[in-house]
């Protein structure tokens, strides 16, 4: 058993420096665009509402969820697609015939994810609070933590899940997500607060935990935020579940796959 | 001796929507003893790397029974990953942002290897490879043939029992392909019950490393045993050369005066014959000579000539290997 947890622990790591190193030596321009694009977008919505008068919490809102999207743009692009990278690379069988659980792998490359989102994430909301004279409440920084990571970890789950999707159905499923980018976003209330659509729609995008998440925060972090959908207590709750389940499914997914794949001969060969 | 690997009437199937099945490896059968270099040996297509992948478990068979280290590959799955390792040629694994000493690191700890071990055999076998001076050198700056002796450290930092090496040497230069093969051998003779399987095209590589072959073509094993087994086992012949200088009269004297098969080609350009000779016996050589001797032709050179991998592979097949790659 302490060999198990050593090997996993020891994989999601050595996966996760990947990620962690990459950040600090090829991403420098990378960074800089990602910032740049996203504080743009942010500041198009933030100009929107102020320019139709809108209350300065909406601007509040927005920031909240422009330093969400790197962290929801990592997840589609950098944890689900990344099971076939690396099989269009030549790791893919490397890693499956090691006796490194691919669960842990795709841990260690969701942490590492997670790392390089944050640095993004963070520049983007200090530009942001610094340019447009935001102010968040704090009332309890670790329950902002806390709920924070708890919606992370929901997200990201949702990531491991898709990933073996995408491994399985390739080129294809990438399309999808390329179509499904921006409606994604937008369901996910990352400019707007997602109570806007109704009682019945808003049940519906909450199965993505970044609109739960964005949600929860925007609770914590605005004064007197009334335009709410849950309770924050209530969407927490319902992120543990997510996270669970969506990680269950992710792990249940990976094996499906991998005996697939032995018995077809369609992941781990490029060509096939 | 105790097997490695046990092969017993492996067949795998390819099927594709709207294509008929590909039947890749038909009904095959063989072992692999521990200590061994065994060599897959067949033309492109042959089945060599669906039977590699099977073997190290990135493939089920579609029926028949096989066993690495003793363990089922359908049922033992985890067991066999802590014993093998799998390197194949012309592969760029890793990330390119890493540095070759991160990377192999990073492999290694897909193993569990304690970092400080890893980092200790990750300089015994950069040193071995003669490429310590450039761990620090990220993986996409590095040449073909730097690539490939670091694949080949990936595969030996985890210690396997059982190496498989699928075209290890593809694409290497001549210095790159002998270093590679030099490697292989100095591994498996470090310690005892070390074993590899290696698949290749090249008949001379085959004939170099393996202490056993199987030639493998169209997915069926089409003959087993020691290089020098599967030579002898085509002819009783004695083949030699023998280069003198040229002269008119040389192919009729020759004809009338030897018991065995005689074939002369002229190159009148370079003063030279070439006498290629056929003998039931080793001995016959010498009645040759003599006659030779006496007619006071000069023997320029003189070698006898083994029949190649490549004669067993043309005799049990019918044809030549690149005919078969280019069917």
């Amino acid at each position: 058993m302490k060999k198990h947890v050593e090997l996993f622990v020891r994989t999601a790591i050595a996966r996760g420096y990947v990620r962690v190193k990459g950040q600090f030596t090829r991403d420098v321009n990378w960074l800089i665009a990602s910032v740049v694009g996203g504080f743009l977008t942010m500041a198009t919505y933030v100009y929107l509402y102020r320019s139709i008068q809108a209350p300065e919490e909406f601007s509040a809102m927005v920031l909240i969820g422009g330093f969400m999207t790197p962290y929801w743009l990592n997840v589609l692009w950098s944890v689900a697609v990344q099971l076939y990278w690396e099989k269009e690379m030549g790791n893919l069988q490397i890693i499956i015939l090691s006796p490194a659980p691919l669960s842990a792998f795709l841990l260690g490359l969701t942490i590492g994810g997670m790392f390089q989102s944050t640095i993004r994430a963070v520049i983007i909301l200090l530009i942001g609070i610094f340019v447009f004279k935001v102010s968040l409440v704090i009332y309890n920084i670790w329950v902002v933590v806390v709920v924070f990571l708890i919606s992370l970890c929901a997200l990201y789950g949702v990531g491991m899940m898709f990933s073996s999707l995408f491994l399985f159905y390739g080129r294809e499923m990438w399309r999808v997500a390329s179509i499904a980018q921006e409606p994604v976003s937008i369901a996910s209330g990352i400019y707007f607060p997602i109570k806007l659509f109704g009682r019945v729609a808003a049940s519906v995008v909450s199965l993505i935990p970044l609109s739960l998440g964005l949600d929860a925060l925007r609770q914590l972090l605005l004064k007197d935020y009334e335009l709410y959908f849950l309770n924050w207590k209530v969407e927490v709750l319902i992120l543990v579940v997510m996270w669970v389940v969506f990680t269950f499914i992710a792990i249940r997914l990976l094996n499906y796959v991998e005996q697939i794949a032995k018995r077809e001969a369609r992941l781990t060969l490029r060509w096939q | 001796m105790d097997k490695a690997i046990e092969v017993r009437n492996l067949k795998r199937v390819y099927r594709r929507l709207r294509e008929p099945p590909f039947v890749a490896v038909d009904n095959m059968n063989f072992d692999v003893y521990e200590g061994e270099i065994f060599g897959l040996l067949g033309p492109n297509g042959a089945g060599k790397t669906t039977v590699i992948k099977i073997l190290s478990t990135l493939l089920y068979p579609t029926e028949g029974f096989v066993r690495v280290g003793g363990f089922d590959v359908y049922r033992d799955v985890e067991s066999i990953r802590s014993i093998i390792n799998l390197v194949t040629g012309g592969e760029v694994a890793g990330y390119g942002i890493l540095t070759v000493k991160e990377s192999l690191w990073m492999f290694s700890q897909f193993y569990g290897i304690e970092t400080k071990e890893a980092l200790r055999r990750i300089e015994k076998y950069l040193k071995i490879v003669d490429m310590w001076d450039s761990r620090d050198t990220f993986l996409n700056k590095l040449s073909t043939g730097m690539v490939q002796r670091i694949n080949l450290v990936r595969g030996l930092i985890t210690d396997p029992k059982i190496l498989f090496l699928d075209e290890p040497t593809l694409g290497l230069d001549v210095e790159g392909g002998r270093i590679v093969r030099e490697i292989i051998k100095t591994w498996i003779g470090e310690r005892e019950g070390r074993t590899v399987l290696l698949t290749t095209h090249y008949m001379a590589e085959a004939d170099e490393l393996c202490d056993r072959i199987a030639i493998i073509n169209r997915g069926k094993l089409v003959a087993c045993d020691t290089p020098e087994n599967l030579k002898a086992s085509i002819s009783q012949d004695k083949y030699f050369e023998i280069t003198v200088p040229y002269s008119k009269d040389l192919r009729e004297e020759f004809l009338t005066n030897i018991n065995g098969k005689v074939s002369i080609r002229d190159f009148p350009e370079n003063g030279e014959s070439l006498i290629s000779l056929s003998l039931g016996e080793d001995k016959e050589i010498a009645n040759f000579i003599t006659i030779l001797t006496q007619r006071g032709l000069e023997i320029k050179t003189f070698r006898k000539v083994e029949p190649t991998l490549e004669d067993v592979f043309i005799k049990l097949v019918g044809r030549k290997f690149e005919d078969e790659e280019a069917r």
